[in-house]
């Protein structure tokens, strides 16, 4: 339905899956309760653990499965749109809802420019003799600082000359602007809130049952 | 169209932690519809006084008018409407997600209807050609593509004075190029009055009037032929030697006697012709 | 120590939907002690290329020689620390780079790194200081202080302190006004003439090529088109035309001269110096 492929979705779970074992045997093998099936010392494989660690698993893959979904799916901006927007009601207790929204789809915007930056950088560094990701840990974080601190100096320097471009703009905080980028609710939006809906229902019928 | 439209008098600024002033007692016209190069080498003062016009930094002494206007704190806004700058580096001004969000920018701050702002958009990134470009994001650009947005995003909110600020100096020659032909167009067929801050001999060969900042201090403000005369001096201004000043220079050195006022190549050439025809 | 790439093909993202051949089928070389100018336009691969020289980047298949090293796909990296010390890549804007507290500590990192003791290596960045032209007293000075020409002049002390045979310059003037462009370039000439480093340009300015390269690589969309001397590149005005480069201006001003019909050239002058003595020697003789 998304248009995304199935494999698309385990290369999600992939970077992941030490996490997820690790996280899904420390529940079989530490819980207690239910049915014993097999002890050895603090060790011990239970129905209950079984159960929690299956439960354990699920959530874990249904949450990569769902946050794939949402960012295969959804540019960015679109949830900082989504954001912006149900952040609304805390525009009555003077929150700055807008300028987050704008601050958030700036941050977006040099995401690409930054991950370049850095890539110039390290490129720059390993030609001065660093080995980025090699040695003892103490090397490691050491072999970071060439690569944080021209990072920042970069980033401060953007974030100067991008500050001056809209004010020469005509920015001046979000009273008063126009929005050019909006969004239509279409039938098929209608269609997602009735059946998660309906979903809901049906789950918290299922759970009282 | 004789009428000035900017005017700066007795303008001086310094930076706070700097000794020297940046921009020292500077006078300054500009009609409508001229186009205007400042030269000056880096360090000279020359985006401080465009800063300043713009009302970006506050002067020490002195005033800025723009169509008339004085600038101060209260009709800075309305000032600025009249002003459209492009900056030196293409990815630090670009704020939308993509080209036509970036564009419309400028339109969303003024509060513009929606429906008018989709128009605008549109006929402004027609009129740089990128229109085909219009839901591309920053990262997929090339740096002239970059610029070119800039000034649609310019153009969109309809200045009076359009100030470029070294928007050339980080692109490759064939960007540097599209940005000067869009330039000339736009003072020359729309009518935009064009301050054009530059290190590059060919775009400040186009200008009407050029204008070379030293160490904050105004030192000439001719035309392009007056000051080109200068020759060899111009590089100290941060202007590179005219080639044919360069070429002169070395037919000198073969005792031939050379024309003491500035030539343009197509000129170089004809004297050349006419010269070798006498023999 | 010359450089040669053999059959060298390079691809971005193998195997995803973004894969990209930036590197095609590339034979060349930079011979020892030369002053090679790359050039081509934007996208053409000359980066990807650069990459290549100290190992940044493997060829995904062919193989590149350099320092007697042979770099293929399958070298480990821990071989390539060695080169890095051989070819001195100077990147694009390069005081990008710069993060020490003090000026000599930023020349000293690299030498540092390949295992020169502090005292070593604060004595290299000192000589290397004064080598680019910066003055004594910014030395124990923030790098970050500087100007926007002596940021750049200490990034290139900081390639330069770790003795390269081969420096690497990716456009080293940009952003800089004219006059700190030719000092800057004039800089380059004196190391090449002086301390015999063969020298890697990558430039659009084809008049720098003129001026100072005596070998030309030509890209185009990850292929090399033309590898010669300037002079052999600059030959043919149609040919560059339709590869959409630029000749040196005293290069186009010599064919302008032709077209009148009044001026003749045996060779086509690439400097205003050449072109002003072939000039003159035309006006000597009379013309045609």
């Amino acid at each position: 339905m998304s248009g995304v492929s199935f494999s698309f979705f385990l290369k999600g779970v992939r970077p992941l899956i030490w996490l997820i074992l690790f996280t899904v045997l420390l529940q079989v093998f530490f819980s207690r309760g239910g049915t014993v099936y097999w002890q050895f010392g603090p060790l011990s494989l239970t129905s209950s653990g079984v159960i929690n660690g299956s439960y354990v698993f699920c959530r874990f893959v249904l949450i990569i499965f769902m946050s794939t979904l949402l960012t295969l799916t959804t540019a960015p901006l679109e949830i900082a749109d989504a954001m912006e927007s149900l952040m609304g009601p805390l525009k009555k207790i003077k929150v700055p809802v807008y300028e987050i929204s704008l601050m958030l789809s700036i941050a977006l915007r040099f995401v690409p420019t930054l991950m370049d930056e850095t890539e110039k950088i390290m490129n720059a560094q390993r030609s001065r003799g660093v080995n980025f990701g090699e040695g003892s840990i103490v090397q490691q974080i050491k072999s970071v600082i060439p690569l944080l601190i021209p990072l920042f100096v970069s980033s401060f320097n953007r974030a100067e000359d991008l500050a001056t471009a809209m004010e020469a703009r005509g920015y001046r905080g979000g009273e008063g602007r126009t929005k050019y980028r909006v969004h239509f609710w279409r039938l098929n939006d209608t269609l997602a809130c009735v059946v998660f809906a309906f979903l809901t229902v049906i789950l918290l019928g299922l759970r009282n049952w | 169209m004789e009428e000035p439209i900017i005017e700066i008098s007795d303008l001086s600024f310094k930076y706070p932690q700097q000794k020297r002033e940046a921009l020292s007692h500077l006078d300054l016209t500009v009609t409508s519809g001229e186009w205007v190069a400042v030269i000056g080498h880096n360090g000279s003062g020359k985006s401080t006084l465009a800063k300043l016009v713009d009302g970006l930094l506050v002067p020490e002494t002195g005033t800025v008018k723009i169509a008339g206007v004085s600038l101060t704190s209260e009709t800075l806004w309305d000032i600025r409407k009249n002003i459209g700058m492009v900056f030196q580096n293409p990815d630090n001004q670009f704020v939308g997600a993509n080209v036509e969000e970036d564009v419309a920018f400028g339109l969303e701050n003024q509060g513009v209807p929606r429906e008018q702002m989709i128009e605008r958009v549109r006929s402004a990134l027609e009129s740089v050609g990128m229109w085909d470009f219009a839901q591309h994001e920053p990262a997929r650009l090339s740096g002239g593509q970059k610029q070119r947005v800039a000034l649609a995003g310019v153009i969109a909110l309809r200045p009076k004075i359009i100030i470029m600020d070294e928007a050339t100096s980080m692109l490759d020659p064939e960007g540097r190029k599209e940005i000067i032909q869009l330039i000339k167009n736009l003072n020359q067929k729309n009518g935009f009055t064009v301050i054009s801050i530059t290190h590059d001999i060919e775009e400040a060969s186009l200008a009407e009037r050029v204008v070379v900042i030293d160490d904050g201090v105004l030192v000439q403000n001719d035309k392009p032929e007056n000051v080109f005369q200068r020759g060899a001096a111009l590089i100290e201004s941060g202007l590179d030697i005219p080639f044919s000043e360069k070429l002169k220079n070395e037919i000198k050195n073969y005792g031939i006697e050379v024309p003491q006022e500035y030539l343009t190549e197509k000129g170089m050439v004809d004297w050349l012709c006419q010269f070798i025809s006498k023999k | 120590m010359s450089i040669h790439f053999e059959k060298v093909n390079y691809i971005y993202q193998a195997g995803t939907p973004f894969e990209h051949q930036a590197l095609k089928n590339v034979t060349v070389s930079i011979p020892k002690g030369s002053y090679t100018a790359i050039i081509g336009h934007t996208g053409s691969g000359k980066s990807t290329l650069l990459q290549h020289l100290n190992g940044l980047l493997k060829p995904s298949s062919g193989h590149v020689t350099v320092a007697d090293k042979e770099i293929t796909s399958t070298t480990k990296n821990k071989e390539l620390g060695e080169l890095r010390k051989h070819v001195g890549i100077v990147f694009q804007f390069p005081e990008a780079q710069l993060f020490e507290e003090t000026v000599v500590k930023d020349i000293a990192f690299a030498p540092k790194n390949f295992g020169k003791t502090q005292e070593e290596a604060e004595k290299i960045a000192i000589e290397m200081a004064d080598l680019v032209g910066l003055p004594d007293n910014i030395l124990n000075g923030s790098p970050f202080e500087l100007s926007g020409g002596q940021m750049r002049r200490v990034a290139i002390a900081g390639i330069l302190a770790m003795k390269p045979d081969v420096l690497v310059l990716d456009e080293p003037t940009a952003g800089l006004d004219p006059k700190g462009r030719l000092e800057m370039m004039q800089m380059f000439e004196k190391l090449h003439q002086r301390q015999q480093l063969t020298i890697v340009l990558v430039t659009h300015q084809m008049d720098d090529v003129a001026n100072y390269a005596s070998h030309t690589i030509v890209l185009e969309k990850g292929e090399v088109i033309a590898a010669a001397p300037p002079k052999e590149v600059f030959k043919n005005p149609q040919w560059l035309l339709e590869h959409h480069l630029a000749l040196p201006k005293a290069t186009k001003f010599a064919y302008e001269l032709q077209k009148t019909g009044k001026f003749s050239f045996d060779k086509m002058p690439l400097t205003e110096k050449d072109l002003a003595a072939a000039i003159a020697n035309s006006l000597k003789r009379g013309g045609n």
